[in-house]
């Protein structure tokens, strides 16, 4: 399984990029492609999820000791669903609009399966530094996937980006709506589910194109290296 | 997904024949053409000749940047013909920037994020129809009002394409009195106001005598197509077949909300998809059997959806449908023909 | 792990589930006061919309009567709250339903004065086509503010129709069918409330559970 050598470098990278939940991992996928539909809908689920798999990932690595494998999983559960339960009750009652505009996918974040994975294949067999540290890189990178594609779909589809900011920012923030082009000429697909699925798809073919750009120079190095020692040697 | 392969090799080995074939189904769209340039204005002209010459360059800018020959897929006109067969199902009145839109749907989402021809599994005219539906429905439903045609000009075409992006009607009055819901709204709008569609047809209020033209001369097409062996005879026949026979069934037996079988048939776009859309070779199943299956599926779907869903004709979704479940159908057939 | 004896772990999850329900309900305990007085404060400004500044002096949000009439588009029991001024009746906040939208039912708020007229309209829900009929929302367009300080009782029935129906109704472009369900709806439900206004500012009140609509 996991190095127990991970540097925090390394940990941040895999959540960000090589290991990410929402692009490589596909974990999460529901409340992922039903909030992306604004990018303040996504800051919220991406904040409350960070939160969760931070506490999450911690109070697991705490206990691990204690944890006899037979409970380990209702005591993840449980972890979990108190986590969820306290963000759930102080978005009702400190962010009502945001609450509102996330619906039944905030409770939900119970059954992310990104969580209960991390805790379980990470968090139970690490020191409690770097379960904070893998919680919060995984936690950012599915965090980075949603507003990249909650951005991408206001855009597109009613051509502004942090619309009804204020929901989650406090009365202040509703100037920080910016405007490209009136509603009435979105793309109204984009905002709908199915511009949800192919916004990921073209997000993991960007990936997978950059990945193997990057494959493809750095296996050209190598075989330089190779040449030049075998040049060395003869 | 055997049936993507032996299209494939198809298409790859017999290039001269594609294009061939793709200039058979051009000539057999002719007569449509004109006849929706008598009904509706020069926007259908305007429309073709857009679509066709920004799916050129789109299709050919693709190709370079993935390093493909421009001598195959460039040049057999499948592209063509697939954006022919956009512009025809859009409304003439479409601003240019929607149907652009649709255009790079069309080559992009509807073809090469697939591979190229002979790979996509949706009919990439359906899939940019759907996307255009879904994204702009307010002006992929605009149509001219057949009756008030001799006020459309090729200028205000030109002007109402280009200005009209993104603006209400109201602020074009003058637009706004010769566009109409065409006969399928119409209909859904008297079904649920409750009124009876006999008496309404009776009355003739909707205008249904031209769009059975437009219909008859995309038969006429389809039939020379069948004469040309381009296609074969049995999904637009059972496309056909299917969707009489449930619409009479219904008439008979069911409520008393959906029109006789001759207005159901020579309505909307079915005639029009049971030639040109439902038989692309790439798209649609490949066995005699497959492709009973695949028609009469098509038929119900457009069916259903046109009288119980949420738009008022629902062809493209129909297709794109049934095109997800044409390996299944493929599949099947080749384990029921060797038991 | 292995070290740790069974008796133990059970000891350790009903230590844990004692730990985690003691934390909510500590963070149900002090946040349950915010939570309803937002859910009040979203109810209020919902309302608040709905009838004339000033032109009620009770407590109309719970000042609710059921109505189940075939007038307010369902035979389900609809909300009506009313208002009062000085003891008397002022106006009304009525729930009603269209069943005659493109794709299921449109749920409306119509806020009426005494006279008759029209305050505003709002719709609480919908499932009409994104980008058709759903620019009966305020945040998508302002066509429901054609509602607006409409007088119904001077209005004659030709009135409550489009435009392009013979009505006084600009449409909304290629959704003739909601905006002649939502017109209906509020007709029905005005021409309702000045028959029966007397009546219903009668009757007694009943008590909500439910704080949000």
């Amino acid at each position: 399984m996991e190095n127990s050598t991970n540097s925090n470098k390394s940990l941040l990278i895999e959540g960000l990029w090589t290991q990410n939940p929402g692009l490589v991992k596909l974990l999460g996928l529901c409340p992922l492609l039903a909030v992306s539909n604004s990018a303040v809908n996504a800051i919220g689920l991406g904040i409350a999820t960070l939160f969760t798999l931070l506490v999450s990932n911690t109070l697991v690595s705490v206990f691990r000791h204690h944890i006899h494998t037979a409970i380990r999983i209702p005591l993840y559960v449980l972890i979990i669903a108190t986590t969820v339960t306290i963000v759930e009750l102080l978005m009702r009652a400190w962010f009502p609009g945001m609450f509102a505009a996330l619906g039944i996918f905030l409770p939900l974040i119970v059954t992310n399966c990104l969580i209960i994975g991390r805790a379980e294949a990470f968090a139970s067999r690490q020191s409690v530094k770097q379960a904070f540290i893998d919680g919060l890189a995984m936690g950012l990178g599915f965090f980075a996937v949603l507003l990249i594609l909650g951005s991408a779909r206001e855009i597109i589809g009613q051509g502004s980006w942090l619309s009804n900011a204020n929901l989650l920012f406090g009365d202040l923030a509703s100037t920080w709506k910016i405007e490209f082009f009136d509603r009435s000429n979105g793309v109204l697909l984009a905002l709908l589910p199915p511009g949800a699925f192919i916004g990921l798809g073209l997000m993991l073919a960007v990936k997978n194109a950059i990945d193997a750009s990057l494959k493809t120079k750095r296996d050209t190095v190598e075989l330089l290296n190779q040449r030049n020692n075998q040049q060395a040697n003869t | 997904m055997s049936h993507v392969s032996v299209n494939t090799a198809l298409v790859r080995s017999e290039s001269p024949s594609v294009q061939r074939v793709m200039l058979q189904v051009l000539v057999a769209l002719l007569p449509g053409i004109v006849a929706l340039y008598w009904l509706t204005g020069p926007g259908v002209l305007l429309n073709v000749v857009f679509a066709c010459f920004f799916a050129v360059i789109l299709e050919c800018m693709v190709l370079v940047v993935r390093k493909k020959s421009l001598h195959g897929e460039g040049t057999d006109l499948s592209i063509v013909v697939a954006a022919s067969l956009l512009a025809l199902s859009v409304p003439p009145t479409l601003p240019f920037m929607h149907l652009l839109f649709g255009v790079l749907v069309l080559v992009l989402l509807g073809k090469h994020v697939f591979g190229g021809l002979g790979q996509n599994p949706f009919n990439p005219a359906m899939v940019a129809y759907a996307a255009l539906f879904i994204s702009f429905p307010q002006s992929m439903t605009l149509w001219f009002n057949p009756t008030e045609l001799t006020s459309v000009s090729l200028l205000d075409t030109l002007k109402f394409k280009t200005e009209v992006v993104g603006q209400t009607l109201s602020h074009y009055p003058a637009w706004d009195a010769i566009t109409k819901a065409t006969p399928l709204e119409h209909l859904r709008t008297l079904k649920l106001n409750q009124e009876t569609i006999s008496v309404e047809l009776a009355n003739h209020t909707v205008s249904q005598a031209p769009w059975i033209i437009v219909s008859a001369c995309f038969f006429i097409g389809g039939v020379y197509l069948l004469w040309r062996k381009v296609i074969q005879w049995q999904i637009p026949v059972t496309v056909i077949a299917s969707f009489a026979i449930v619409s009479l069934v219904w008439a008979t037996f069911g409520t008393n909300s959906i029109p006789n079988i001759g207005y159901s048939l020579f309505s909307g776009a079915l005639i029009f998809g049971a030639f040109f859309i439902a038989t692309d070779p790439v798209t649609a199943a490949s066995s005699t059997a497959g492709r009973i299956v695949y028609g009469t599926g098509i038929g119900l779907l457009a069916f259903i959806i046109r009288y119980f869903g949420g738009y008022p004709d629902g062809f493209a979704f129909a297709v794109l449908l049934m095109n997800l479940c044409v390996p299944t159908i493929d599949y099947a057939v080749l384990k029921l023909s060797q038991p | 792990m292995s070290t740790v004896k069974p008796q133990r772990s059970g000891l350790l999850l009903s230590a844990a589930v004692l730990t985690c329900t003691l934390l909510i309900i500590t963070v149900h305990w002090f946040s349950e006061p915010t939570i309803i007085a937002a859910q009040q404060k979203q109810l209020n400004e919902l309302l608040d919309n709905l009838l004339p500044a000033k032109s009620a002096d009770n407590n109309f949000k719970d000042n609710v009567v059921l109505i189940e009439s075939e007038a307010l588009g369902t035979l389900d029991a609809q909300r009506v709250y009313r208002a009062e001024l000085n003891g008397e009746p002022s106006g009304a906040i009525i729930t009603a339903v269209s069943t005659m939208g493109y794709s299921g039912d449109i749920t409306l708020l119509i806020g009426i004065e005494y006279n008759g007229t029209i305050h505003a309209v709002r719709v609480l829900s919908h499932s009409e086509t994104p980008g058709l009929g759903d620019v009966i929302e305020t945040q998508k367009s302002d066509w429901i503010f054609k509602f607006d300080q409409l007088p119904t009782a001077a209005l004659t029935n030709t009135y409550w129709a489009v435009k392009k129906n013979g009505g006084e109704f600009d449409r909304i472009t290629g959704a003739t069918i909601t905006s002649n369900a939502v017109i209906k709806a509020v007709e029905r439900a005005s021409s309702w409330y000045r028959l029966n206004r007397d009546n219903l500012h009668g009757k007694k009140s009943v008590k909500l559970n439910q704080t949000i609509l």
